[in-house]
């Protein structure tokens, strides 16, 4: 009698079990499932058409393109699971190495310049959160402003003009600098490292409980104590810093900074990351979602132009993929989360 | 005897509109109060004040013993004051088990990272709604799933598992099922046996009347009434006396 019971027990909870296992397949499934379709399908279709797109050398160009992007993209995301916008980010990654550079002609140590301007992005982000949520105005203008103030000044430090690297190479090289004969950066490096560590954030630590809870419902949070305010703020830091690791990166590429380097920047890694599965209204996204966001992005703009299309063809391709993902996570949301 | 919480002579206002006029009430540990009225009675203004969303324009809240001013929701919660409302309670988007430790996540150390330590968040979790005879399908899943008298379950557990001494409800049985709601004055009657005082603010007399033994009935802003079980009065009493006060 007794050990049938307990017998009768233990099944019940490796039933239990099986239901968990499910459950969390389900929701990695779910999660990442449009944009890893999504990205199957890009490439059997250029595959198709191009055989060169399969090529090493192809993917590796891809991939640098996708790390540049998916730098900025991983921060943007945070940001956007706390319920906000930082649309600041395509001219913070035009600014900081054109900062490091001006520092860095001025005679100050290429190690102190990249500390003094990775320094001022979290500090420009640090403004974009505190003004968005202690002002309680929306993210979309805060980081608006901010947008059109630092392209502002990068245009007149530029004076209109490409500026070229000279001071610290090495320093630049350790974001972007090439790794391999293929062409492979230490930029991509960066960014599958970096997503890791977002995910391990979003995923195993309390910060990351707290900041989907944050974009989730911040009243909720706010009455046990997780101040939202505190947290959305942090995102926009670690968005600022991304921006800038990236456009560090990408000097490390070019050499050169153009005063419009990053134009439409912003908006690609809003669509990378919607594309990634994450909501527009907060509470829920994933860094590998943005990840692979970042890597479609970068594989049509790629594809399109293997297959001989002409290139402003692949802004109306994203227009397209963007409204789509949204539709898709709208779905996937309701059938997830029930509302 | 000395009373979990006195509220005296609460007094707000709101621009030309007098919420609550010198509203006095007491709650003693494991009492269940049922705070009845109509709507606009100031039954939501008295219990935002005493969690610690608003704060009075006089009056005094006196917390075991001690005269307190809750300055936010958090000090109120960490005073073991805490209110639940059905749909503000938990965030829709995320898993019964992190809602249930959202802000006091147990971690772990793995070398020089401070890591969740889910396994046993989700087993206290599991085991603190079981022992309140709270069910819920999986702890895994959204609490959007989840309806919401099974929210309001898994706040008053949460509550309850981190020492809540006085738990507020927020008209708990308002669109909720009819066996939902007999699971919610059955979770009630539970929590109140363990020493726990409970404000029950309802619409509905007989769902108060079921659990409450102490019955404070307001009306514009005023208490019209201050009725106990033992004085032998009747739902239908109860009744009567909201609808002539108003």
């Amino acid at each position: 009698m007794e050990k049938e019971r307990t017998k009768t027990k233990s099944k019940s909870r490796s039933i239990e079990e099986q239901k968990l296992v499910k459950d969390m397949l389900k929701g990695l499934r779910f999660k990442e499932i449009g944009g890893l379709s999504a990205l199957v399908i890009i490439f059997a279709f250029f595959g198709i058409l191009n055989s060169q797109f399969f090529s090493m050398g192809n993917m590796v160009t891809i991939l640098t393109f996708a790390s540049e992007l998916g730098i900025v993209t991983l921060g943007v995301n945070l940001v956007m699971i706390t319920g906000e916008f930082d649309m600041s980010v395509a001219s913070i990654y035009a600014l900081v190495p054109l900062l490091f550079e001006e520092l860095s002609t001025h005679g100050i140590p290429s190690l102190i310049a990249l500390l003094i301007v990775l320094l001022f992005a979290i500090g420009e982000g640090f403004m974009n959160g505190f003004i968005t949520t202690r002002g309680h105005i929306p993210s979309f203008i805060t980081t608006l402003g901010t947008e059109w103030l630092w392209r502002g000044v990068v245009l007149a430090i530029t004076g209109g003009y490409f500026v070229t690297l000279t001071k610290g190479v090495e320093i630049v090289n350790f974001f972007g600098g090439k790794i391999s004969d293929l062409g492979l950066r230490l930029s991509s490096v960066w960014f599958i490292v970096l997503t890791v560590i977002f995910y391990f954030i979003l995923e195993w630590t309390a910060y990351g409980n707290r900041i989907q809870a944050s974009g989730g419902s911040p009243d909720t949070a706010d009455s046990l104590g997780v101040i939202s305010w505190k947290y959305k703020t942090s995102t926009f830091m670690i968005s600022g810093l991304m921006a800038g690791i990236a456009g560090i990166a990408t000097f490390a590429r070019f050499k050169t900074i153009d005063p419009s380097l990053g134009t439409n920047m912003e908006l690609q890694a809003i669509t990378a990351s919607v594309i990634g599965g994450t909501l527009m209204t907060g509470g829920y996204g994933s860094a590998f979602g943005a990840l692979l966001g970042a890597i479609i992005l970068s594989s049509l703009s790629n594809g399109l132009v293997l297959i001989g299309a002409p290139t402003f063809w692949y802004q109306s391709f994203i227009g397209v993929i963007l409204v789509g993902a949204a539709l898709i996570n709208i779905f996937i949301k309701k059938r997830l989360v029930g509302e | 005897m000395a009373y979990l919480l006195e509220v005296r002579n609460i007094t707000k206002n709101f621009g030309a509109v007098r919420a609550l006029d010198k509203v006095s009430l007491e709650v003693g540990e494991g009492e269940v109060v049922a705070l009845l009225g109509d709507n606009g009675a100031g039954k939501s203004t008295l219990v935002k004040i005493i969690g610690g969303y608003h704060s009075p324009d006089s009056g005094e809240i006196i917390w075991k013993g001690e005269k307190v001013k809750f300055k936010s929701v958090k000090e109120a919660h960490d005073a073991g004051c805490e209110v639940v409302y059905q749909h503000l309670a938990l965030v829709p988007l995320m898993s019964v088990w992190r809602n249930f430790f959202l802000g006091r996540e147990i971690r772990k150390s793995i070398g020089p990272f401070e890591i969740l330590d889910k396994q046993k968040m989700r087993i206290i979790t599991k085991e603190s709604l079981l022992d309140l005879g709270i069910k819920v399908p999986s702890i895994e899943r959204p609490v959007s799933f989840l309806s919401g008298g099974q929210r309001q379950a898994i706040a008053v557990g949460r509550g309850v598992h981190f020492g809540a001494r006085l738990l507020i409800l927020d008209e708990p049985t308002a669109a909720v099922s009819v066996k939902e709601t007999e699971a919610i004055l059955q979770l009630i009657e539970d929590v109140s046996k363990r020493g726990i005082g409970v404000i029950f603010v309802s619409h509905n007399i007989y769902h108060a009347y079921r659990v409450a033994n102490h019955f404070i009935i307001l009306s514009l802003g005023k208490k019209m009434a201050d009725i106990r079980k033992d004085d032998n009065v009747s739902a239908e009493d109860i009744i009567k006396i909201i609808a002539t006060a108003s």
